[in-house]
């Protein structure tokens, strides 16, 4: 019964640009624009046709393969047609149609860009009893709307189980004679079908809901798109529509939450901060866990512009060292769609690049039609979410007496936390033009954001414009996809640094923490107080210190496809990106912080490009139950980056700073450097499909790197998977599963960010000279061993999954399992000395995640005008380590994680075998002894717990009534240990008098001659529940003509986080060193992250 | 349909044709060992490289700081303001050292690294084709190969004794007995010694600071005088041939002042010093960061720094006693009630003068806790940011003297053992002594060169650095203490290593 109905459903070809047309509601003003619109660009397509006695289906097959256009129709309508004859060249599709349907009882229409093939009015099916010969039939009459009142036109209106048919007409208004006994069944494309009994009624009106397509959703998938439904591998999309809302510091944020398997945790709480993104954990230890970002087909480096500045030689930074967000320079209101990519058969046509996962983004293109003018703009005011509980005035006083200490009293009270944090004001806006025609689409668009950090003199400056421009030429035979964007983000970054480390450590955060509470800002004179030599003035760092950092990326990428003979095309993708990154940073003379300096500047630049040569082969057909879509490409990508940097003081006025170097007197270093890579890929990828039933893809790329060793020059990377559709299997007869689908796959992908030249001899000059005779020689000395085994990390995966829709689709989910296994990793290891190095880059150990993915999403409620549709995500993985050793070396453990500023040379995080990666290692603390010392497990250094969650999961909630939405984002994490470094340094007695602690230090009963220790003392629960975001928004029904969307939105972000976490937030990559990986679960001295509110609006001209 | 196949082709050629194959690696500046080294300027830049990386025997870092920590002169206590607190530095200072110990595995790397370099460096330069040319360099980096291989030997005793640029991974080096490292020591510098010129035969303005045989005769000494240590078997006789070769050099003469050796303005200039590190951090050529490290904040009023020092390294009450009121060298330490250099009271931002006291808590010290030392003195250093240019003097003149004193009077000459330590109490106005012993010269060693790196060693070779208690040291220990345990981290790197007894 089920097949049965499911082949008798409305069917129709799907494409992305249908699909988002279909999902929107129908509303009266866009189908009649877009009849009128479209109608001409469609009928105007060219058809040669040669077919005799052939059935309507497969001319409309033959005439879907030579053009664009979908048709859609309802099979049921195709019974007893006259075959069809017809001889055809280069004509009008309008001609085309009206010559087969001739002698039909059928008529067409052009709908949003489809052809929609229905019943002629007037006239009764053939073979359709001429006379009703019922006895007591009625005429029912009546209006067929969508769930917001909107008419719907050409839904067909059938008698169960007779052949009674009719139409809606363009008002959705019916008529038709039934037995007053019998039941209505109303359908149309896109929509659920409603049966409906006539009970004599004359009067009927029906409201038909929205048909759940997420079935036949395309999924853009690396080189390609495929249906959902068709899909054997772990993805998960997210269109625009879905996205997180309001005003985000970074394109990752629009995902968190919303996808199991990928936790996206920010690194701090500034603009255009850097994201921890991982895809089922983490597989490498040392080297990149970052999935590989590929926008609009050209795959970006993601480990190009770091900027660091460090000041003392001491080690310690003032400055911030995040790295640049690979994404910062795209405006989010750009972006079409973002694909996850987290299984081996959809991540293998990556190879070497793919172990982490790919990230895949599209960005939006133009509709054909009259052309739009879109703004969105949005109104941001953000504050600190959560001081930290330090010692105010009053409390310092008292304790500081109470325990006997000199007292530094400065008569004021200040809480230092105010004085940096402020009320931050933001404003967004974006504007787009769109639209074209049969040939031509075209979207451009530029944005402008001016974002103010919650601390002061911080703040992000953001353009970008994006052009997309798509041209069909030669019959639509040749198409050209031209996509281009340029990005600037201009900031300035707070000082505020954490990897403050020894006694001369300090950034402005840590100064509002630790700075004495009794002092006012300025002295009597006006000037900044400071408490020499190491505390300096929290506010003194907004004016003194300057660290600007402008980042731009141009992306350019021209597509070429051709149909060289049905069924193959080809396409030749040419992509450019150039991407660069200027630091510059100024130390006052005055401030103690450039001690003894006399002004510091430090000028970066750091510079790159690549170029991306693909040529893909695309075999796409169908015979039978058989489809076969078979790509074959290859690939060159060359990378070349250069960087340089210099260091002066000594100036005379605090005005030259980087503008003019001249005015320094000691030039302190200068440095520069250049590298490149080139990769050179072969791949194939065969997508079989039976009967939709089975479907099978093959994957393999071959990828060659110079980054590799001269032994290991090219790698294989294949996978494969399978899937059933148990659904669509006649024995299968369960109603109310409506789409089920298993899926295995296993698959080999790497990993290759192992930095350049790592794997030959070098020699070159050193920074550092030496002076002989008075004269300063350059050193020139070996920096590092050939290895020539060198290679990328290895990643076997297995994946097994269960699609599946419920009711209809209306729940739908997915269901995945996966074990992977990551080999030849890329491990500094230590060398055996004596050696010029101390480590070396080997493939060496092994780490194993595996876990479960649970996707769950549908609609809730839908009656009348009110819906409520909600997503849930849940997955769990477990990580852990196998093997740091291979045939050569042999490792025990790595440690990881410095506890900085508070126990020099000693280390948080353990990595070794049998244990997770973020496993803490120390000291069990057992409580107090009687002296107020602390007091620890004899056992000595133990296992303390892990920081990775046992599981983290997200929900998402849209509520729609009438014109007023309102959508929830709750996101969380569960089982997790944070150390709070934070606390652990401001948590002790000792700290006073010279630094400010935290409140606990007064009943914690600890003695001031504990000296600080890491312990698990300092460990605590991470786990929490944060709502990301809330959006009301309301869309105001305009009747002019010109407009045809108004929105209005208010955003909450970051509203509320449960958590038992004591210091900022529980959620941190605090420890975001320039280089290498952050280990997880390490709160120390972050950017604090801010509570935002938004009013924001969209508008649409036509 | 033609045209468009036309074009298709035209883009497709175009696109493929362009598409290099090439994987190698473009090297953008960095060299390769085997076609560099064409000349003496090339040589002479990566064996400026091995001196640049021995630096740290002298410098602030370890391993100076673990020459000097476990013994009665030198301490880091943590501070009670926070800051400095470490338990690395305080096993150490305890004689409670294991095998994890930070500092020690730092000092491990950065000896190591010295010899690694100086093997890859010499391996390239004899393979070089003008090789011949080479000869100074090659006796300098031999020398200064031998150098570290002494500090390896000294603070490790058996150590792996590599002379290969590269180590191959199924062909790890298993330890050398301590014995074994001394013979290679010896020979290396009695080698190098042979092809160095002699101090009176180069221009100092130009050549200073390179190895000359006297300086290498100077660390000769300094090895025969350990030899008991180290083999078991007293070199008495050869440390005094050393000494002499120095002596009768006639190159070198005791400085009025023992501060004068350590002034940035007398740097290649002294008569005194036979071998330093040069050190301009304006030129981006090391840096001197004594007095950032070790003096208080309140220096930077007394000596108008253009920084605040960081109160770090302090000295304690054992080291101030050794000397006499009048002895000059006692002003080389910081104690009691602080002066500005015009007389007045050095005081806080409280008008509380700064007043130095002996250190009583080594986790939480108050910051005037311990004595400071201070021979890097400010008087005439160029400051670039908190660093000074005053060159790391290695060995001087007064070293050899002392040297010979002691090896003169272990080997029955007691006379030459008076003169020789009168020559250096005489020079800093201590009272000359009538007679001398074992204790005399321990403890005139300890007064003329605190902090200079050479304690520990004196310590041990005398016996007292187990058999003798003080401040933070209370209790005796076992000769094995006297040897630094294989830095875990080298053991997992290479398995053959053996541990030290008693780690």
């Amino acid at each position: 019964m089920y097949k049965k109905n499911a082949e008798t459903r409305i069917r129709h070809k799907s494409n992305l640009l249908s699909q988002i047309l279909l999902r929107m509601k129908f509303t009266f003003v866009l189908l009649a624009l877009t009849v009128l619109q479209l109608k001409a660009a469609t009928y105007a397509q060219k058809i040669s046709l040669s077919v005799k006695d052939a059935s309507l289906t497969e001319v409309i097959s033959e005439i879907r393969k030579q053009t664009k256009v979908n048709i859609l129709y309802n099979s049921s309508l195709f019974t007893r047609l006259k075959p069809i004859t017809i001889s055809v060249k280069d004509e009008d599709l309008k001609k085309v149609l009206d010559q087969c349907l001739k002698d039909q009882p059928l008529a067409y229409q052009v709908l949003n860009d489809n052809i929609v093939i229905t019943l002629k009015k007037d006239k009764p099916l053939p073979g359709k009893p001429a006379e009703a010969a019922y006895q007591k039939d009625v005429q029912v009459s009546g209006k067929v709307t969508d769930e917001k009142g909107e008419p719907i036109p050409g839904a067909t209106i059938k008698v169960k189980n007779a052949q009674a048919t009719a139409i809606s007409d363009g008002s959705g208004n019916f008529k038709i004679t039934v037995p007053e006994d019998a039941i209505l069944v109303f359908s149309f494309v896109g929509f659920k079908s409603q049966e409906i009994p006539v009970k004599g009624r004359t009067s009927l009106s029906v409201s038909l809901a929205m048909q759940d397509n997420s079935l036949n959703d395309i999924v853009v998938v690396g080189y390609g798109t495929q249906k959902q439904k068709d899909v054997t591998g772990a993805v998960s999309a997210l269109t625009s529509e879905n996205f997180n809302k309001g005003a985000q510091l970074s394109p990752q944020a629009l995902l968190q939450g919303k996808i199991s398997g990928v936790n996206v945790a920010q690194n701090s709480g500034k603009p255009g901060t850097s994201n921890t993104v991982r895809i089922r954990g983490g597989t490498s230890l040392t080297g990149s866990n970052d999935p590989l970002y590929v926008i609009d087909g050209v795959p970006i480096s993601t480990t190009a512009g770091l900027g660091q500045a460090s000041i003392r030689g001491t080690g310690t930074d003032v400055f911030d060292q995040e790295p640049i967000n690979p994404l910062q320079t795209l405006n989010p209101n750009d972006i079409e769609s973002m694909t996850v990519l987290k299984d081996a058969s959809a991540t293998a046509i990556y190879g070497s690049r793919g172990a982490n996962g790919v990230i895949v983004i599209t960005t939006k293109n133009g509709k054909a039609g009259k052309p739009m003018v879109s703004y969105n703009g949005q109104l941001s005011v953000a504050q600190v979410a959560k001081k930290l509980p330090v010692l105010g005035a009053d409390q310092y006083r008292s304790v500081i007496r109470s325990l006997n200490l000199p007292l530094a009293d400065g008569g004021a009270g200040t809480d230092w936390q105010d004085e940096i944090f402020r009320t931050a004001f933001s404003n967004d806006h974006s504007i787009s033009l769109s639209g074209g025609s049969e040939q031509t689409l075209y979207r451009t668009s530029i944005g402008y954001g001016n974002q103010q950090g919650i601390v002061l003199n911080s703040n992000l400056q953001q353009a970008n414009i994006q052009t997309n421009i798509t041209h069909n030429a030669l019959n639509n035979r040749l198409k050209f996809d031209l996509k281009l964007n340029y990005g600037q983000n201009k900031s300035n970054v707070a000082p505020i640094s954490n990897t403050v480390g020894g006694e001369a450590g300090t950034s402005m955060n840590y100064e509002a923490y630790v700075f004495n509470p009794t002092y006012d800002v300025y002295n009597a004179s006006g000037n900044y107080n400071h408490v020499p030599p190491f505390r300096i003035n929290p506010v003194s760092f907004s004016t003194d210190v300057i660290d600007q950092k402008t980042n731009q990326r141009l992306l350019g990428n021209l597509q070429t496809s051709y149909k060289i003979i049905e069924p193959l095309s080809v396409n030749v993708s040419l992509g450019y990106t150039r991407q660069s990154t200027d630091r510059n940073s100024y130390i006052d003379k005055d401030n103690p912080i450039g001690n003894g300096f006399n002004g510091y500047t430090s000028v970066q630049k750091f510079f790159d490009y690549s170029k991306l040569m693909e040529t893909v082969f695309r075999f796409n057909k169908s015979f039978g139950k058989h489809a076969l879509d078979a790509i074959g490409g290859y690939s060159y990508q060359y990378f070349y980056g250069e960087s340089n940097r210099t260091i002066a003081s000594g100036f005379l006025s605090d005005e030259f700073k980087w503008y003019s170097l001249a005015g320094a007197s000691t030039v302190n270093q200068i440095a520069s450097s250049a590298e490149s890579n080139t990769l050179i890929s072969m791949y194939g990828r065969v997508n079989y499909n039976y009967d939709s039933r089975f479907l099978f893809t093959g994957t393999v790329r071959r990828d060659g790197s110079s980054r590799f060793g001269a032994r290991n020059k090219w790698g294989y990377f294949p996978s494969g998977s399978v899937a059933w559709r148990i659904s669509q299997e006649e024995f299968f007869k369960v109603k109310a599963i409506s789409d089920l689908k298993v899926r295995v796959s296993y698959g080999v992908t790497g990993n290759q960010e192992i930095g350049n030249l790592n794997s030959i001899t070098t020699l070159g000059p050193s920074n550092n000279g030496y002076i002989i005779g008075g004269q300063r020689v350059t050193v020139v000395l070996p920096q590092q061993f050939a290895n020539p085994d060198l290679k990328w990390e290895t990643t076997s995966q297995l994946n097994v999954g269960l699609n599946f829709g419920l009711f209809a689709n209306r729940l739908h989910g997915s269901f995945d399992y996966y074990k992977k296994k990551t080999s030849d990793l890329l491990l500094r290891i230590a060398v055996p000395q004596p050696a010029v190095v101390s480590t070396q880059i080997a493939n060496v150990g092994s780490v194993e995640n595996k876990g479960i993915e649970l996707e769950l999403g549908g609609t809730a409620i839908s009656k009348g005008k009110f819906s409520w549709d909600a997503s849930v995500n849940f997955s769990r993985n477990l990580n852990k380590v196998l093997s740091l050793s291979n045939d050569l070396y042999k490792g025990s453990n790595i440690q990881q994680a410095p506890l900085q500023g508070t126990v020099s040379g000693a280390f948080a995080q353990l990595i070794m075998s049998g244990y997770p990666l973020g496993t803490f290692y120390g000291r069990r603390y057992t409580g107090l002894d009687n002296n107020g010392l602390e007091t620890y497990d004899p056992a000595g250094n133990q296992v303390l717990g892990s920081a990775q969650p046992k599981f983290i999961y997200g929900t998402s909630h849209n509520f729609t009534w009438s014109a007023w939405t309102l959508g929830l984002n709750l996101r969380g994490v569960y089982g997790n240990l944070v150390y709070n470094g934070t606390a652990n340094n401001l948590g002790y007695k000792n700290n006073l008098p010279g630094r400010n602690a935290l409140q606990s230090v007064i009943s914690d009963g600890v003695s001031i001659n504990q000296p600080k220790a890491f312990s698990s003392r300092w460990l605590e629960s991470g786990s929490f529940l944060r709502m990301d975001n809330a959006t009301i928004g309301y869309t105001i029904p305009v009747k002019s003509s010109n407009i045809s969307n108004l929105r209005v939105f208010v955003t909450g972000q970051n509203l509320f986080v449960i958590t038992g976490y004591k210091g900022l937030d529980p959620e941190v990559n605090s420890e975001v060193t320039a280089s290498g990986t952050p280990p997880l679960g390490i709160d120390y001295l972050g950017y604090p992250r801010s509570r935002t509110y938004s009013l924001g609006a969209s508008i649409s001209f036509q | 349909m033609n045209i468009s196949y036309k074009i298709l082709s035209v883009i497709l050629l175009a696109f493929l044709s362009t598409a290099c194959t090439k994987l190698d690696e473009e090297s953008f500046g960095r060299l390769s060992p085997a076609t560099y080294y064409q000349n003496e300027k090339e040589a002479n830049s990566s064996v400026a490289g091995i001196y640049q990386s021995l630096q740290q025997v002298q410098g602030v870092s370890s391993p100076w700081t673990i020459s000097v920590e476990g013994t009665d002169e030198f301490i880091v206590p943590g501070r009670a303001s926070g800051g400095w607190f470490d338990p690395n530095n305080i096993d150490i200072m305890q004689h409670n050292v294991k095998a994890d110990n930070q500092t020690i595995a730092g000092a491990w790397i950065n000896i190591f690294s010295e010899i690694g370099i100086a093997n890859a460096v010499l391996e390239s330069l004899k393979s070089s084709p003008a090789a011949d040319k080479f000869k100074v360099q090659i006796a300098e980096s031999r020398a200064l190969r031998a150098y570290g291989y002494f500090y390896a030997m000294d603070f490790w005793g058996n150590v792996p004794l590599v002379t290969v640029g590269k180590i191959e991974q199924n062909n790890l080096p298993a330890t050398t007995a301590r014995a074994d490292i001394f013979k290679f020591v010896e020979t290396e510098l009695l080698a190098a010694a042979a092809d160095l010129p002699a101090a009176n035969t180069v221009d100092k303005a130009s050549y200073y600071p390179r190895l000359t045989k006297e300086a290498v005769y100077s660390l000769l000494a300094m090895t025969y005088l350990n030899a008991e240590v180290y083999t078991g078997t007293a070199r008495w006789a050869e440390a005094i041939a050393m000494c002499n070769n120095v002596i009768n050099s006639g190159a070198f003469a005791l400085e009025a002042n023992v501060v004068d050796s350590f002034k940035a303005l007398n740097k290649g200039k002294t008569k005194e010093v036979i071998f330093a590190f040069s050190i301009d951090p304006a030129k981006n050529s090391g840096s001197n960061a004594y007095i950032l490290y070790s003096q208080p904040a309140l220096d930077q009023q007394r000596y108008s720094l253009p920084f605040a020092p960081a109160n770090g390294f302090s000295t304690q009450k054992e080291a101030l006693d050794r000397y006499e009121t009048q002895d000059k060298r006692i002003s080389l330490l910081q104690y009691g009630p602080q002066f500005n250099l015009n007389g007045t009271p050095l005081v806080d931002s409280k008008g509380v003068q700064l007043n130095l006291v002996n250190c009583v808590s080594f986790t939480a010290a108050a910051d005037n806790e311990g004595y400071r030392v201070l021979k890097y003195v400010p008087e005439g250093v160029t400051w670039t940011g908190p660093y000074g240019n005053n060159d790391l003097v290695q060995t001087r003149y007064a070293d050899i003297l002392l040297t010979k004193a002691e090896a003169s009077f272990r080997s029955g000459n007691t006379a030459d053992a008076l003169t020789l330590v009168n020559q250096i109490r005489t020079r800093s106005n201590a009272t000359s002594l009538n007679t001398v012993t074992l204790k005399n010269l321990e403890e005139e060693r300890a007064r003329e060169f605190i902090w200079e790196g050479h304690r520990r060693r004196d310590m041990i070779r005398f016996g007292t650095y187990f058999n003798t208690t003080w401040t933070f040291k209370t209790s005796t220990d076992p000769i094995t203490e006297g040897i630094y345990p294989i830095p875990v981290t080298q053991l997992a790197t290479n398995p053959k290593l053996k541990q030290n007894p008693g780690y």
